[in-house]
């Protein structure tokens, strides 16, 4: 599970996060929404060990960020927003490289490298480098990468990003199994219709503070709004979009 | 191996892995070290790697040759541990910092349950391999020159002296990094270590100079370094110390110099595996968040000229990268130490046909020849290389863009730094006139030598992904390219130094060879641009 206690981080002067409460329980899809800059990212990187908390704490699968990184790291898969790879390497090599740093057992390692780079569609390029995929094999490879380990805690940031759409709804219906064998999942998107087809629970953040909290339904009724996509616009103040539209076409007119 | 590594505290499958891989990225890429790259070609890689191999081999070979002419075992030591000494020492700084201190390996690592120490072991193997390659091949032609003139013994003791040497330069220079991030903190590192990258390279260039200087003044052969006890103040002298015990001159000072170089490599050893490895993940944390909330600086302010189209939008980047990429503005500056440093040389100079005070330029117009070439690789290789798909995105002429690129560099950086070397000099000329002359002859040399660069070849401002090695090799190229310089240009100088009617002369014919040598630019440029492709 994941929980964390007035989790705050400042960088300088600017506050990315205060005092976030969050808990994510074991079984449980979490959706974390917020716009550009709320500090959905900071708090991915607080979780994952990346960089440290100003103040507050957070547990990881019952072990502490702060007092064992390495344990937190043990048991957490984690797909990052913007996945930085060794291009130079193939795909099964950086697999085999991520086994190795989580101890995997060769002959396991090597079962499920196989595997998991079949069923995500992978196989033939298994020995290509990485620097010959697409933006979506790219995306396959460190979704195997989080999965490799068979980790108690899931941590997808944006997991959807540049895969087709038979492949993002096998990866969906692979979240939801994960989560039904007990895994605890945080599941950052922008996607809106996503995140309520997928989470048993959502939490918006805007500008470091938490602002709303659980199911789609609950935060679209609390805000009175019909959709969760005008309760999200609502919850993080912005403007009209008719209105944002015209304005920007305006910029583009001529002086 | 296992054992030995695990005692150590490190987690030795993980350490197998991540060298391996990291190995296996080097001699894939080649040069790089940067993802994004294109790595597709396999062939290319592994040539660039041999390329470079084969350069320092040579330069092995010609420091091998060295230690075979001289008489004096000690200098020919004392010059082979010296040159270790320099290119670890600017290999370091100028190209394996980052892989000490860079962040971006923990952006993908460092989510990954590696204990600190593991990590700082693999990236230590990593930086290690480097350095001792560099060192065997440099000083494995002198090893064998010290067997074959000296005795077995010597070339043992040399071969012993040449990895220790390479380890306690690589050491040392972790151990500063370490030293350097927690005195100064994440926030001012990098800006630290540019402005100590610069301070070097004048010790390199100053140095380099001296000892040419010196081995040059006495007849090479009967070359020979007299004892002092301050000599031991200088590690080099540590390391030839072991050749001079080995062929059994058994003194005093050898021997001090000897157990100093074991108990600093002991030191280091023992500094590495304490305090400096288990806080590396968190210093490299503390980096990566450094990085992301810094504030950039003021915006540029509008040009007086390139105004619009290719040439405002390579003005404006150029002028930006200027301000706000350190490495850039470094690469750029690193041209100061070795003007100011030529200055000083060419101050001791004597007088004109006229009477007038003429100090010897031949020095400073190397370092004005030699800024556009500086200038045109910082011009090309940037870690922003990923941005440039702009230029192959939007319907921009590319071979405007290069062109341009050659004036802004003309009018941002060769010009400035062209006023800034005229006044410099108006302290040390008493004729003005003929030191306008000579700013506007040399100026166009410079300009002369842009061209000639961007002939041979022509590349989108900022499209290149940076080198691991590339500031080591730029180095060397630059130090062979002054001796070749350093020949020709004192007669240069001093055939333009007696007459204002040559200097007139040498103006308009290097004019006439500008306006030739354009023209085959653009003709060149306009072909090229439409073959060049994005790299990331």
């Amino acid at each position: 599970m994941i929980l964390t206690e007035k989790l705050s981080r400042s960088y300088g002067e600017k506050k990315a996060l205060v005092d976030l409460d969050l808990r994510v329980e074991p079984g449980e899809i979490v959706g974390f929404l917020g716009p550009n800059g709320a500090g959905k990212s900071t708090t991915v990187r607080i979780l994952t060990g990346l960089i440290r908390p100003t103040s507050g704490r957070a547990w990881v699968a019952g072990y502490d960020v702060l007092e064992q990184p390495l344990e937190v790291k043990r048991r957490i898969g984690y797909v990052p927003e913007t996945p930085a790879l060794y291009d130079a390497l193939t795909g099964d090599e950086f697999l085999e490289l991520v086994a190795c740093l989580h101890h995997v057992d060769p002959a396991n390692s090597f079962f499920r490298r196989v595997e998991l780079l079949e069923r995500l569609g992978l196989g033939e390029a298994r020995d290509k480098r990485m620097a010959e995929y697409s933006k979506g094999m790219r995306q396959k490879v460190v979704i195997a990468a989080a999965l490799l380990h068979r980790p108690e805690v899931l941590i997808l940031d944006e997991p959807f990003d540049g895969l087709d759409a038979n492949s993002a709804a096998v990866v969906k219906e692979l979240i939801k199994r994960l989560a039904e064998q007990g895994c605890a999942i945080l599941f950052c998107s922008h996607i809106l219709e996503v995140v309520e087809r997928v989470c048993s629970r959502i939490v918006v953040i805007d500008r470091g503070h938490k602002v709303a909290e659980g199911t789609a339904e609950e935060i679209r009724l609390s805000m009175g709004a019909a959709t969760l996509e005008e309760a999200f616009g609502r919850l993080t103040g912005a403007e009209d979009v008719g209105v944002a539209a015209a304005d920007l076409l305006a910029a583009l007119d001529e002086v | 191996m296992r054992r030995l590594i695990t005692a150590l505290g490190v987690d030795y499958d993980q350490w197998r892995a991540l060298t391996v891989a990291w190995l296996k990225l080097d001699v894939r890429v080649g040069s790089a070290g940067v993802a994004g790259m294109d790595w597709s070609d396999r062939s290319k890689g592994a040539s660039a790697l041999l390329g470079r191999a084969f350069f320092y081999g040579v330069l092995g070979l010609f420091v091998g040759a060295l230690v075979f002419l001289l008489r004096d075992r000690f200098a020919a030591a004392l010059i082979v541990y010296s040159y270790i000494l320099v290119t670890v020492g600017t290999a370091m700084l100028m190209d394996l910092n980052g892989v000490i201190l860079s962040p971006t390996d923990y952006g993908v690592l460092g989510f990954r349950p590696i204990p600190s120490r593991t990590y700082f072991a693999a990236k230590l193997t990593n930086v290690l391999v480097y350095t001792l390659s560099l060192a065997s091949l440099i000083g494995l032609p002198s090893t064998l020159t010290f067997g074959i003139r000296h005795g077995i013994g010597a070339g043992l003791a040399s071969l012993v002296a040449l990895y220790a040497c390479a380890m306690t330069a690589t050491l040392a220079i972790v151990a500063g990094y370490a030293g350097l991030a927690r005195a100064v903190g994440p926030e001012r590192l990098r800006s630290v270590l540019s402005w100590l990258q610069l301070v070097f390279s004048f010790f390199v260039y100053g140095g380099y100079f001296a000892v040419s200087q010196l081995v040059g003044r006495s007849a090479l052969t009967n070359f020979a370094v007299p004892w002092s006890p301050w000599l031991l103040l200088y590690p080099g002298t540590w390391f030839a110390g072991y050749i001079e015990l080995a062929a059994g001159s058994v003194r005093a000072p050898h021997l001090a110099g000897v157990i100093a170089s074991v108990v600093a490599l002991a030191a280091l050893a023992i500094s590495m595996r304490d305090r400096l490895s288990l806080d590396y993940v968190e210093r490299l944390g503390a980096l990566m968040s450094a990085s992301a909330g810094k504030p950039a600086r003021r915006p540029a302010r509008r040009s007086w000229f390139f105004r619009s189209g290719e040439a405002r939008a390579v003005a404006v980047l150029v002028r930006s990268q200027f301000r706000n990429d350190l490495r850039f503005r470094m690469g750029v500056l690193a041209i100061l130490p070795l003007t100011l440093l030529y200055l000083l040389i060419g101050m001791s100079g004597g007088r004109g046909a006229d009477g007038a005070r003429v100090p010897d330029l031949a020095l400073v117009s190397m370092a004005v020849l030699l800024f556009p070439l500086m200038l045109k690789a910082q011009l090309a290789h940037s870690e922003a290389f990923r941005a440039a798909w702009i230029f192959f995105a939007t319907p921009a002429d590319r071979s405007r863009l290069i062109q341009s690129a050659q004036r802004v560099v003309v009018a941002f950086f060769i010009v400035p730094y062209l006023v800034f070397v005229g006044a410099l000099l108006a302290f040390f000329v008493d004729d003005l006139v003929w030191l306008a002359g000579w700013l506007v002859v040399v100026g166009l040399m410079s300009n002369l030598v842009l061209l000639a660069e961007t002939l041979v070849k022509p590349v989108v401002p900022f499209s290149l992904p940076p080198g691991k090695m590339e500031g080591t090799s730029k180095m060397i190229w630059i130090m062979i390219l002054v001796g070749v310089l350093g020949g020709v240009l004192p007669f240069l100088v001093g055939w333009l130094a007696s007459n204002p009617g040559k200097l007139g002369a040498a103006a308009a014919a290097l004019i006439a060879a500008s306006v030739i040598f354009a023209r085959l630019v653009r003709l060149r440029v306009e072909r090229a641009a439409t073959q060049l492709e994005y790299q990331a």
